[in-house]
C-alpha cells in the first residue's frame, strides 16, 4: 500500500468510526427507539448487514479451503489474506447482529437454551463453529511446516463446512413459509453463490491492496478476475431465474413484491448498486484488465461494496406486504409499519461494525507475524 | 429448561388450584387498583369480575341451557368456569367472530390495550377494515385479528430459545424472561399476529410520561413494569395476545370478549360439545384465515 491509499484509508476508518461511536453510545442508552423497524418490517438494515458480513466470511473463507484443498500453489499467498479476512467479517456480523436483539445480553441463550428446531438457532451455533474452525485454519497456515496432507483434509472439511453454513443461512429466510418473497428452494443456493461471489471479491480487492508485487501478481490477478467473473455471471443466472419464475405471469404476491424491488420506490438499489455498480462495472473492469491489479482490485471493490444492495433487496422487501387487508390503516404508529428505510442511528451502527472490522483486520495484520502475506504455506 | 419448566409449572398451579390463582390475582389486581385514577374503573372491573368468578366456582354451578334464552356472554362464562374444572389437557381454547355482527367500532383493540396495558407499537387485536363493492352497492367487512393460537404455530419451531411454546390448552405463550428479542417469529407469523416491545411511550418526547402508562400489566398473571429508560422485559420482548389468560385463569373472558359491543366476539372450550362455541363452529358459514398454510387457527370467523 503506498502512502497516499494509507491515508485515504485512515481517513475513511476514521469517519466510520466517529459516526459509528456516536451510533453505538446512542444504541446502547436509547436501545431501539431511533430505529426505523418496527413490528411489521421487524428485520432492518442490522439484519441485511449481517447476512452481508456472514456471506462475505463463507465466501473469504471458502476461497481459502479450497486453494488448500486443492492445493493450488499460485494462489497459496492469498489463504492467510482469506482467513483473516473471513474471521473479521465474520466477526462484526455477530456484532451487528447483536444490535438488533431486544434483549442482546441475552444472545448467550442461543447456546445454554438452544431450539435446534430453529434455523436461527442452528446457524449462530454454526457461526460460533465456524468461527473457531477459520481462527484455527489461520493457525495452521501460520505454522511453519506443517504437512500438505493436514491443510487438503481441512481444506476439504472447510468447504463442506463452509457450504453448510452458508447454506443455512439462505435456509433461515427460505424455509419460512409464511413468506413467499423468501420461501423459495432457490434460497441456500442464492445465499452459498452470494457468499462466494462477495467473499471472493473482497480478497480480490484486500489483495491487490495488500499483497506484496512479485512475479505472479499477473496470474493471481487474473485467476481472481475470472473466478469473480463466473461468480456474477452465475448468481446473476440465479436471479433471472428467481425473478423470471416468480414473475413471468405478472400474477402472485412474490410478483408484487419483486415488481416493487425492480420498479419501486427503491429501484435504484437493485439497477443502480447491484446491476450497474455490482455487475456491469466490475464485469467491464474485470474483462478488460483481468491481470492488472488496479482494475481488478477495484472490481473486486465494487462487487463485495455492493453486494450490500443485494441483502437489502433480500431481508426488506419480504416484509413489505400486509399480510391481510387493512392491516396497515388498522392501528397505526410509528412502528407499525410496512414500509422501511434506516435510520439514522442504524447507519451509524453499521458504519461501527464496518469500523470493527476494518480495525480488527489492521490489527490482525499487524499482530501476524511479518511477511505471513508473503510466502503463506511455505 | 430450567425457566420454561418453572414457568409453566407456575402456570399450571395457578390453573389448578383457583384459590391460590385468585389470591394472586386479586393481590396484583389490588396492586393496580391502588396506584389508578382515571383508568381503575377497569381495575375494579377485573376485580369485580374475579370475586364474581370466585363466588360462582364455589357455588354449584348452574346448567348452560339456564342461559339458552339470556345472556350469551353469561353463558359462555359458566362453560368457562365449567371447562377450568377439568385438567389443562382436557380444555382447547377457541374464538369465534361472527363477521356478521362485527361493527368495526374498534372497542376490543380499546379493551385489549387498556388490560394489557400496551405500548407503542404493540397491538393484539387490531380490527382491519375492507371496502368491498363499488357505489351504489358498498359495504365494510371487518375482521378483527388477535393472535390465532395455531395448532400447527409456525412462529413455536423458529425460535431460537424455546422461549414461545403452545399449551396443553392450545394458548401460544411467550416467556418474557427467556425471549431474547430476534423477531423471528414475528417474520414467521402469516398473519403478523406478533409485535415487539421497543421501548416506547405514548408520552415520549413529552415534558412526562403519564402514569398510566407505568402500570403494571398482569399477562401470565405475573406483574410486569414498564419504565422509560429501562431494559427489562416486557421491553425488547416479541408480545402477543394470549386469549387474555391471566383473566381466564381466575374465571373471566377475555377483555376483548366482554367488551365487544356487537356480540360479535365468542370464546369457550370447543372439547365440550354442548358449548356455545362448539355450536357455532358448527356452521356452515366457518372460516379460517390462511387455512391454506395448514397452520390449523383456532380462531374461527363466521362469514
Amino acid at each position: 500500500m503506498s502512502r497516499t491509499q494509507k491515508t485515504i484509508v485512515f481517513i475513511i476508518w476514521l469517519a466510520l468510526a466517529v459516526w459509528g461511536t456516536i451510533g453505538f453510545f446512542q444504541r446502547m442508552t436509547q436501545g431501539h427507539l431511533l430505529a426505523n423497524y418496527g413490528s411489521y418490517v421487524p428485520w432492518g438494515l442490522w439484519v441485511a448487514a449481517k447476512v452481508y458480513f456472514v456471506g462475505l466470511a463463507v465466501g473469504a473463507s471458502l476461497l481459502a479451503w479450497v486453494i488448500c484443498a486443492f492445493n493450488i500453489q499460485t494462489l497459496r499467498p492469498l489463504v492467510r489474506i482469506s482467513l483473516l479476512v473471513s474471521a473479521v467479517t465474520m466477526i462484526s456480523g455477530l456484532l451487528v447482529i447483536s444490535f438488533d436483539l431486544g434483549h442482546m445480553w441475552r444472545l448467550y441463550e442461543v447456546f445454554t437454551r438452544p431450539n435446534f428446531s430453529s434455523l436461527l438457532a442452528i446457524a449462530t451455533w454454526l457461526s460460533m463453529a465456524y468461527l473457531i474452525y477459520v481462527l484455527i485454519g489461520l493457525g495452521i497456515s501460520l505454522k511453519s511446516g506443517h504437512t500438505e496432507g493436514t491443510g487438503r483434509l481441512f481444506g476439504w472439511i472447510g468447504i463442506f463446512f463452509a457450504l453448510a453454513f452458508s447454506g443455512a443461512n439462505g435456509a433461515e429466510f427460505a424455509t419460512l413459509i409464511s413468506n413467499p418473497y423468501w420461501h423459495s428452494a432457490l434460497g441456500p443456493i442464492l445465499s452459498i453463490g452470494g457468499a462466494l461471489l462477495s467473499g471472493v471479491a473482497l480478497v480480490l480487492a484486500a489483495g491487490a491492496l495488500f499483497l506484496p508485487a512479485s512475479a505472479d501478481d499477473g496470474r493471481v490477478f487474473r485467476i481472481l478476475s475470472r473466478t469473480v467473473i463466473g461468480l456474477i455471471l452465475f448468481v446473476l443466472l440465479l436471479e433471472w431465474s428467481q425473478y423470471s419464475v416468480a414473475m413471468w405471469y405478472s400474477r402472485g404476491e412474490a410478483y408484487v413484491l419483486l415488481s416493487a424491488v425492480l420498479f419501486g420506490k427503491y429501484w435504484y438499489v437493485f439497477w443502480i448498486f447491484h446491476v450497474l455498480l455490482g455487475s456491469v462495472v466490475p464485469l467491464i473492469l474485470l474483462l478488460s484488465n483481468p491481470a492488472q491489479r488496479l482494475a481488478a482490485g477495484l472490481g473486486g471493490a465494487l462487487v463485495a461494496l455492493t453486494y450490500m444492495a443485494v441483502r437489502l433487496n433480500h431481508v426488506i422487501p419480504g416484509q413489505i406486504a400486509p399480510s391481510m387487508k387493512g392491516l396497515q390503516e388498522a392501528y397505526t404508529d410509528k412502528w407499525l409499519k410496512f414500509s422501511y428505510f434506516p435510520s439514522a442511528n442504524e447507519w451509524a451502527v453499521f458504519a461501527f461494525s464496518v469500523a470493527v472490522c476494518i480495525a480488527l483486520f489492521w490489527l490482525g495484520r499487524r499482530l501476524l507475524p511479518a511477511g505471513s502475506f508473503r510466502a503463506s504455506g511455505k | 429448561m430450567q425457566n420454561e419448566h418453572q414457568f409453566e409449572e407456575s402456570v399450571e398451579t395457578a390453573d389448578e388450584t383457583p384459590d391460590a390463582g385468585r389470591r394472586q390475582f386479586f393481590r396484583k389486581a389490588l396492586l393496580a387498583a391502588g396506584s389508578v385514577t382515571a383508568a381503575g374503573t377497569l381495575a375494579a372491573k377485573a376485580v369485580r369480575a374475579a370475586e364474581s368468578a370466585a363466588k360462582t366456582s364455589a357455588a354449584p354451578l348452574p346448567a348452560p341451557q339456564s342461559y339458552a334464552d339470556g345472556s350469551k356472554l353469561e353463558r359462555m362464562r359458566v362453560e368457562l368456569l365449567q371447562a377450568l374444572q377439568k385438567p389443562v389437557a382436557q380444555r382447547k381454547w377457541v374464538m369465534v367472530i361472527d363477521q356478521q355482527k362485527c361493527v368495526g367500532c374498534s372497542s376490543c383493540t380499546v379493551s385489549c390495550n387498556a388490560e394489557n396495558n400496551l405500548p407503542p407499537g404493540v397491538v393484539y387485536r387490531p380490527v382491519p377494515k375492507e371496502q368491498v363493492g363499488t357505489f351504489p352497492n358498498v359495504a365494510w367487512r371487518f375482521t378483527p385479528r388477535p393472535c390465532m393460537h395455531c395448532d400447527n404455530p409456525p412462529c413455536v419451531p423458529v425460535c431460537p430459545v424455546t422461549a414461545t411454546w403452545k399449551r396443553e390448552d392450545g394458548i401460544v405463550v411467550i416467556d418474557y424472561d427467556i425471549c431474547i428479542g430476534c423477531r423471528n417469529c414475528l417474520a414467521s407469523c402469516p398473519y403478523n399476529a406478533r409485535t415487539a416491545d421497543f421501548g416506547d411511550f405514548f408520552g415520549r418526547g413529552t415534558p412526562e410520561v403519564m402514569d398510566y402508562e407505568t402500570r403494571p400489566n398482569f399477562e401470565y398473571s405475573k406483574k410486569w413494569v414498564r419504565k422509560p429508560g429501562s431494559h427489562a422485559s416486557p421491553i425488547g420482548n416479541a408480545r402477543k395476545c394470549t386469549f387474555c389468560l391471566h383473566r381466564i385463569r381466575v374465571g373471566v373472558l377475555p377483555a376483548c370478549v366482554t367488551t365487544c359491543l356487537g356480540g360479535a366476539t365468542y370464546f369457550g372450550d370447543y372439547n365440550d360439545k354442548h358449548s356455545l362455541v362448539h355450536e357455532l363452529i358448527g356452521a356452515t358459514r366457518v372460516q379460517r384465515l390462511k387455512e391454506e398454510l395448514g397452520t390449523e387457527p383456532s380462531v374461527f370467523y363466521l362469514v
